[in-house]
This record gives structure tokens, C-alpha cells and sequence, in this order.
């Protein structure tokens, strides 16, 4: 199960004059949760961008299982089992619950009724098919982030990366978002989670990326990474990871 | 005659500026594009037509009167229309200042039939030669006129509590509305200032140009090309956009053929959108 | 609040029922101006339908569908005059052309969004109109005469009745209604009204936006240009100031909305109500000054776009939630 699935390897991105990341490297393996973390601003949904190919990349190369996906269009990228959701959420607001998932379950189901099926299924596993007839752009927000993970189900990711998607969650609603995503790893997806509430993600994942600033200061297990001075300077500052 | 082109070219420009500074100002408010800008532009010409014909006054001093008849037209149309649809569907605001420009337009062809007229002769008239150069003076002036209009609108936003008001607005609508901003006063003002800008570049052009009911689909389009083409959202892509067009006016009706001109802007146009979608100076998604 | 969806769709008997009344309905009024209305109903409808594939599901709104008009009015008329070839074959490789022609020049503009997008069209529009104006190959301003031939199927000539010519446009119309029709219950269909929503997310779900914009510029561009070569054979001449008149657009995109967009039964209720209204105030104030007419539709325009911004069918909605919720 340890093979790699996904390298990224000495990645820039330029703004304009701004450099958001810069010389990200690191390796994730199949089968693995993979949390990434670090302060407002530190480039985690531009790395996500840039691997799912929706801001092209300045330099470097991102290889998914040994393929070089870099700069490939968003929609190939899904195609090939790599699937994202959005921080602000990225719905189909005038379309019901149930023709969101099922314009993702198009992908691998050509006929409507074929695809209804598998968004029903999708939709029961994110545990939101009492909404399936609802207009999406009306659900409340804790809906609208479980129907994302929906969509993004339906399209069968081998990576699955969520960004944000406990974000103003109550810990009860965030309890089974994590266990979702502890059921997706037993099914054998890889997951990269971008979370801000720590406590959510620390306890399930086996690794953690930390950017700050578009480097990546850290890498290791949740312990490993609590205890990197770097990354207490980042979070907290300077005088208190010199006063440690 | 490459230098003759290119300050015709600008003069024009100059004046496409000021049509286009008015567009650019209620997008920037309101979030409407207003398609029946150009018949605005249109009825100020006829509104100097006939203070010409009838009272006597030459268009350039009859300028602001113009701005004046214009601004109350847009604050009365921002009251009946305008604050109707600026809440609606994209292609309902669309439509509803489309439909406002048929009306104008055709309003104008039973009025005043879709004959040309002009001013016989502006009080500013013949030519002023300079080296080779040679200005005609009505042009001239008007551009002129158009510059010292852009300016004190420009002003008028960045000095006064009304213009700081329009500017916060653009920036932040929630925002505005907080600070205690009556969005609703704003926003009717802000559409009487933008239609007195198209009557003003109106009243000015018709010191030479042709005046006609169509006239208004030529002038509108032109504005909205140009500030596509600079950017919506930014007066100085506005300004920037307008020169391009009137640049390419002249120059491409001498070099390539008077009839292809207009097909020249906008093709042009499109060749820019094409490798900066946003326009040459606006910011951020389209 | 949150929206539940049930009944968004027009009954399908109505369409059928509606259908019925088109095929009878030239035996029943025998009026000619009725019948010329009639004709010019199917022909925005086609039109307005067309427009609904790009703009109603697709969300590129155009307002300038009237260069796939002219081009495949031009088209048909040329293959016609120049190279004798049927009107029939001429007006389906005129749609073909235009359908070309559409997909070349959308991919640049398909990149733009909302407004851009909006004003590009026109732009578009204009430079095709000043182009057929001023090429000399096709007439310049003068444009096109056709030859009058002897009426038959055959020549798409019928100088004795409007029947036939009522019955080939209610044909090319009901053939787009069919494809819309399969094109809701469709994937394509699905991938067109995610990329309307949220072209993000529609990304994000592994759908090729650029293909998919272009297929509906396409689809939208070839059934416009039947509607332009069909003014051809009805009218016998194209002129640029008659066939890229920038006033067709607007009637065009006015028709859907006003019906509803995004929906099948949208265009043809806005044809059914907008085209007769504005063919009888044109006959009934035409002589009174030219003008008039037009001022009125614009106000109408205006007012509709104030009153219902979400079109006939919008108002059809409400009216029928209404009788279910009451006893």
C-alpha cells in the first residue's frame, strides 16, 4: 500500500511580483490522511490550485502515480481520479441536490438514470439524501459543504483533497466529517485535508505538511511537527518559540 | 500625415473619453451596463440641435444645459427603470437598458424622422495650422470641452462627500451601506452623473458631427468597447480604451479603408479580450 | 429559505396539445397576415430557441445571434445565386458553415464571462455587418437577389400560398424543440446547466468547459442560420442592413426571456406572445409615423423586464404552485 501517489517536486507560483509557493516538495502515499496546515496566507489553497490545475503553475513538477499532470486542465485531472473541494464552496446553485452529484456521477455513468443511481448512493454516504430534491444554492451552509464532498465522491477519486471542509462546522457536524473520512480511507482513497481547527484533523491523519509563507517548514507525524520549532515560531511568533 | 492621424485620432479619443467615463461610473455603482448609454448621447445632440435652431445658443456654451437636462433625465429614468432591475436577473438588467435604447431611438425617428441634420456653423470654426499639422477647431474644442467635463467630474468624485460616497460604494456596497451611505440617493445620482456625461460629449459633438437617430448605436458601442476593452471597473482603463479606439479610427480609416474603420475597433477590441479577458487595466477574475 | 424543486418542467400534453393547434392552425385562419404573424412566430421561436441552448442553459448570453442569422442567410443565398446548388442542401450547409464559423470565433470569446462576454457579441455582430457591406464578392450593400424560379418543394419557391412555407418552418422549428427536449434529459444537457451555474465547480467534476461552451455556441449558431436561410428563400434577397439588423438580436434574446429561459417552454410562449403582439402594433401604427411602433415594443421590453424578470414561465410557476397549495 506504500507506494507513492502523488509527488510534487520544487513548486513556484508567482502572483504578479508576489510569490505564493515557493520550492514545495514533498511525496504522498497511498492510503494515507495527509493533513495540511499553517497560518492564513501560507499558499494551502494555491497548492491545491495548482495540483488540481486551476491556476497554472510558474515552475516545477507535479507527477500523479508517476504521470506529469502539471498544468493539466482542471477537468482531465478528475479524470484521472483526483478529485477537490472548494474553501468557499463551489455549488451548482440553480440545480437540485440530486443534479449536482449526478453531474459528477456523469463521469463514469453516460445514461441519467445510471448516474441518478449513483448520486443517490453518494448522497447517502455524505448523509444528506433527505435534501435530494432541494435547490442547492438554498441549503445552509453545513449542507452545502457536505453536498461538495458529494460531488467530489461521486467522480470515485483515488486523491481526495477537502479544503476546509470542517470550516464553521459544530463539533457534532464535524464529528462525521471526520468519520467520513475515516470511511474513505478504509475504502483506500488518499486524502489531503486543509483544516484550520486543529483538533479536528490532528487526531485521524497519519502525516502533516506545514507551509508558511509558500515554503514547506515541516513534514512528519502530528507529534513530530507539534514539536518543530519552526513551525511554533510560525503559528505563534518568534519570542515565544525563543522563550521555549 | 502620420502625426495629423494621430492627434485627429486623440481628439476623438478625447471625447469617446468622456462617453465612456459615464458608462464606466455606473457599472461601477450599480453593477448595471448601460446598453442605452449611446442614445443618451444621441438626445443631448438633438437637445443642441435645436437651442441652436430655436434660441439661438451655440452648442458649446449650450453644453451645460445639456448637462444639466441630462443629469435630471437619468435621475428620472434611474427612478422609473433603473431601480427596478438593478436587483434582477443578469439578462433582465441587460434587456431593460436595451429596451430603454430601442425606445430612445426609435422615440427619435418619430419625433425628428431618421434624417441627418447638422449645425450649420459652430462659433468655433475654419483651421489652425501647425507645421504641417491641421487642427480643426471645432474638434478641438470639443475635446477640449470634454477634457475640462472629465476633469471636473473626476474631481467632483475625489473631493466632495458626494464623490467619496460613489467611490466607497464602488468599493464596498455592504460596506457603504454600514458607514450609514444612502445607497439608494447614491445610486440615482451616480446614473444622473453618468447620463450628464454622455450629454455633454453629446452637446459637444454636435458642433460637427452628423446627428441622427442611429448615431446613438454607433456612440454606444464604442463606449462599451472601450471600457470593456480598458477594464471595467477602472476610469482610467475607460480613458486608456478610448484613446486606443479613437487611435484606431483614423489611423485604420486612412491606412485601410474608411469603411472598415469601425470593423477595425472592434476587431481590434476582441484581439486585446482575447489575450487580457479583464481588459488592459482591470484587476482580478472576469 | 430553502427552495424544494418539483414540477419545473412544461407538461409534456400541453407541448402536445400545442402542437396540434400549429398543424391546423393555417387551415383554420386563413388570414394572410395572420399567417405571415404565424410564420414569424416559428421563426424567432427557432431562433429564441436557439438562443436558449448558449444562453438559457449554457449562460452565455448573447446579443448579437444575429451574425449566425446573417451568415447563414447570406450563405444559402449565395450557394443559390453562384453555384445553382438547391436551396434545400444550401440551407443545411449553410447551418453547417455557421456552425463552423460559430465555434472558431466563440473559442476566443467563450473565454469571456457575463458583461465581456455580452458585449463581445455585439461587437461581433457589428464587424460582420460593416464586413457583408463593404465585400463586393457578395454584393457589398446591395446584397443578393434571387432568381424566381417555379414554385415546388423542390425550388423552396411558392408564390401562391404560405401554406408550404408556414408548414417547413414549423418543421425546423419543431426539430429544435426535439433537440432541446433531449438535450434537458441529457448528459450534454446536465454538463450545460452546471457550467451556467458555476463554471468552477463544473471543472471541478471533470467537465471540459471549452468543449462544452463551444458545442453549444455550435448547436445554438447552426439552428440560427435554418432561421436566416429561410428568410432567404421567404423574402428572396438579403441585404447586410436587412439580415444583420442589430434589432433582430435583441427581439431574439427578448423572446426567451420574456418566456423564461432555461427551459423548453420559455422561448415558445415569449414567440407566441412578443412576435404577434409586435406585428399587430406594427400594422395598426405603421402608417402613423415610422417609429411608434418600435418605441412602444421598446417600453414593452422595459416593462416586462421590470414586472417579470423571470419570464412568462416564471409566472406560469407561481400560478400553478398556487392552485396545488390551495384546496
Amino acid at each position: 500500500m506504500n507506494t507513492a501517489i502523488l509527488q510534487v517536486e520544487d513548486l513556484y507560483k508567482d502572483f504578479g511580483g508576489l510569490r505564493a509557493l515557493s520550492g514545495v516538495s514533498f511525496t504522498l502515499k497511498e492510503g494515507e490522511i495527509t493533513a495540511l496546515i499553517g497560518p492564513n496566507g501560507a499558499g494551502k489553497t494555491t497548492l491545491f490550485n495548482c495540483i488540481t490545475g486551476f491556476t497554472p503553475v510558474t515552475k516545477g513538477k507535479i507527477l500523479y502515480r508517476g504521470k506529469n499532470i502539471t498544468n493539466w486542465p482542471p477537468h482531465k485531472v478528475v479524470r484521472h481520479g483526483l478529485a477537490r473541494t472548494f474553501q468557499v464552496v463551489q455549488i451548482l446553485d440553480d440545480m437540485t441536490v440530486e443534479e449536482n452529484v449526478m453531474v459528477g456521477a456523469f463521469l463514469h455513468e453516460k445514461t441519467v438514470q445510471g448516474a441518478r443511481l449513483l448520486a443517490r448512493k453518494a448522497l447517502q454516504q455524505s448523509g444528506i439524501d433527505h435534501y435530494t430534491e432541494h435547490l442547492a444554492g438554498s441549503l445552509p451552509i453545513p449542507a452545502k459543504k457536505r453536498l461538495e464532498i458529494a460531488m467530489a465522491l461521486v467522480t470515485k477519486p483515488t486523491l481526495l483533497m477537502l479544503d476546509e471542509s470542517m470550516a464553521g462546522l459544530t463539533p457534532t457536524e464535524f464529528r462525521d466529517v471526520q468519520e467520513l473520512i475515516l470511511n474513505l480511507k478504509k475504502e483506500g482513497v488518499t486524502l489531503v485535508v486543509v483544516e484550520h481547527v486543529m483538533e479536528a484533523i490532528m487526531p485521524i491523519c497519519d502525516r502533516v505538511l506545514v507551509l508558511n509563507l509558500g515554503v514547506l517548514i515541516a513534514q512528519g507525524t502530528a507529534k513530530e511537527v507539534a514539536e518543530n520549532p519552526d513551525v511554533i515560531k510560525a503559528y505563534l511568533g518568534d519570542k515565544y518559540a525563543r522563550n521555549r | 500625415m502620420f502625426i495629423q492621424l494621430v492627434v485627429s485620432g486623440l481628439l476623438l479619443g478625447c471625447i469617446y473619453s468622456l462617453i465612456s467615463m459615464g458608462l464606466s461610473l455606473i457599472w461601477g455603482v450599480m453593477g448595471i451596463v448601460n446598453f442605452a448609454h449611446g442614445a443618451f448621447v444621441m438626445l443631448a445632440m438633438y437637445a443642441a440641435y435645436y437651442g441652436d435652431q430655436l434660441l439661438r445658443i451655440d452648442p458649446l456654451l449650450f453644453t451645460p444645459v445639456a448637462i444639466l437636462l441630462l443629469f435630471f433625465l437619468g435621475v428620472l429614468v434611474y427612478q422609473i427603470i433603473i431601480q427596478y432591475v438593478v436587483d434582477g436577473p443578469y439578462v433582465s438588467r441587460l434587456l431593460a437598458t436595451f429596451g430603454l435604447g430601442f425606445f430612445l431611438i426609435n422615440m427619435a425617428q418619430f419625433l425628428w424622422s431618421p434624417n441627418f441634420r447638422t449645425i450649420k456653423e459652430s462659433m468655433v470654426h475654419g483651421v489652425w495650422k501647425i507645421g504641417s499639422v491641421m487642427i480643426e477647431l471645432p474638434k478641438l474644442a470639443s475635446s477640449l470641452g470634454s477634457i475640462l467635463v472629465a476633469a471636473l467630474v473626476f474631481l467632483f468624485i475625489r473631493k466632495t462627500r458626494t464623490g467619496q460616497a460613489i467611490q466607497a460604494i464602488s468599493a464596498d456596497k455592504m460596506g457603504a451601506a454600514l458607514m450609514g451611505i444612502n445607497l439608494k440617493r447614491i445610486a440615482a445620482f451616480s446614473f444622473g452623473l453618468g447620463i450628464a456625461c454622455a450629454g455633454a460629449a453629446g452637446s459637444l459633438l454636435a458642433t460637427f458631427y452628423y446627428i441622427f437617430p442611429d448615431v446613438a448605436s454607433l456612440f454606444g458601442l464604442i463606449a462599451l468597447v472601450a471600457v470593456a476593452l480598458g477594464g471595467f471597473g477602472s476610469v482610467e482603463g475607460a480613458f486608456l480604451g478610448a484613446l486606443i479606439l479613437g487611435l484606431v479610427e483614423t489611423l485604420g480609416g486612412y491606412y485601410v479603408d474608411p469603411n472598415w474603420k469601425y470593423a477595425l475597433m472592434f476587431l481590434i477590441y476582441l484581439g486585446i479580450v482575447l489575450i487580457r479577458p479583464q481588459g488592459l487595466l482591470g484587476r482580478g477574475k472576469v | 429559505m430553502m427552495e424544494l424543486v418539483r414540477h419545473r418542467r412544461f407538461p409534456t400534453f400541453i407541448l402536445l396539445f400545442g402542437l396540434f393547434i400549429a398543424l391546423v392552425f393555417p387551415w383554420v385562419v386563413r388570414d394572410r397576415f395572420a399567417q405571415n404573424t404565424a410564420i414569424f412566430v416559428l421563426m424567432y421561436g427557432l431562433m429564441a430557441q436557439a438562443w436558449n441552448i448558449m444562453g438559457g442553459y449554457t449562460g452565455l448570453i448573447s446579443v448579437g445571434q444575429v451574425a449566425y442569422f446573417g451568415i447563414g442567410a447570406y450563405t444559402s443565398a449565395f450557394l443559390y445565386t453562384h453555384f445553382g446548388i438547391n436551396p434545400w442542401i444550401a440551407l443545411l450547409i449553410g447551418g453547417l458553415i455557421t456552425a463552423l464559423f460559430g465555434v472558431i470565433a466563440g473559442y476566443p470569446v467563450s473565454k469571456l464571462r457575463g458583461r465581456y462576454f455580452s458585449i463581445a457579441t455585439i461587437a461581433m455582430a457589428e464587424v460582420m455587418r460593416i464586413s457583408f457591406s463593404n465585400w463586393e464578392y457578395v454584393g457589398a450593400a446591395r446584397g443578393i437577389q434571387l432568381p424566381i424560379e417555379k414554385e415546388s418543394l423542390l425550388t423552396f419557391q411558392f408564390h401562391s400560398s404560405r401554406l408550404p412555407y408556414y408548414y417547413i418552418i414549423l418543421f425546423l422549428f419543431i426539430v429544435v424543440n426535439l433537440v432541446v427536449y433531449v438535450l434537458e434529459r441529457s448528459r450534454t444537457g446536465f454538463y450545460f446547466r452546471a457550467i451556467r451555474d458555476n463554471e468552477e465547480a463544473a471543472a471541478g467534476l471533470g467537465i471540459n468547459r471549452s468543449f462544452y461552451k463551444l458545442l453549444s455556441i455550435g448547436i445554438s449558431a447552426f439552428f440560427t442560420a435554418l432561421a436566416g436561410s429561410f428568410l432567404t428563400q421567404f423574402s428572396l434577397y438579403v441585404e447586410p442592413d436587412y439580415v444583420f439588423a442589430s434589432s433582430i438580436s435583441i427581439t431574439v434574446a427578448m423572446v426567451a426571456v420574456l418566456g423564461g429561459i432555461g427551459s423548453l417552454g420559455g422561448p415558445i410562449l415569449g414567440a407566441l406572445v412578443l412576435i404577434p403582439l409586435s406585428e399587430y402594433t406594427r400594422a395598426w401604427l405603421g402608417k402613423q409615423g415610422q417609429g411608434l411602433d418600435l418605441m412602444l415594443y421598446g417600453a414593452l421590453i422595459i416593462v416586462f423586464c421590470i414586472l417579470e424578470p423571470k419570464g412568462l414561465m416564471g409566472l406560469w410557476k407561481r400560478i400553478s404552485t398556487k392552485k396545488r397549495t390551495s384546496p
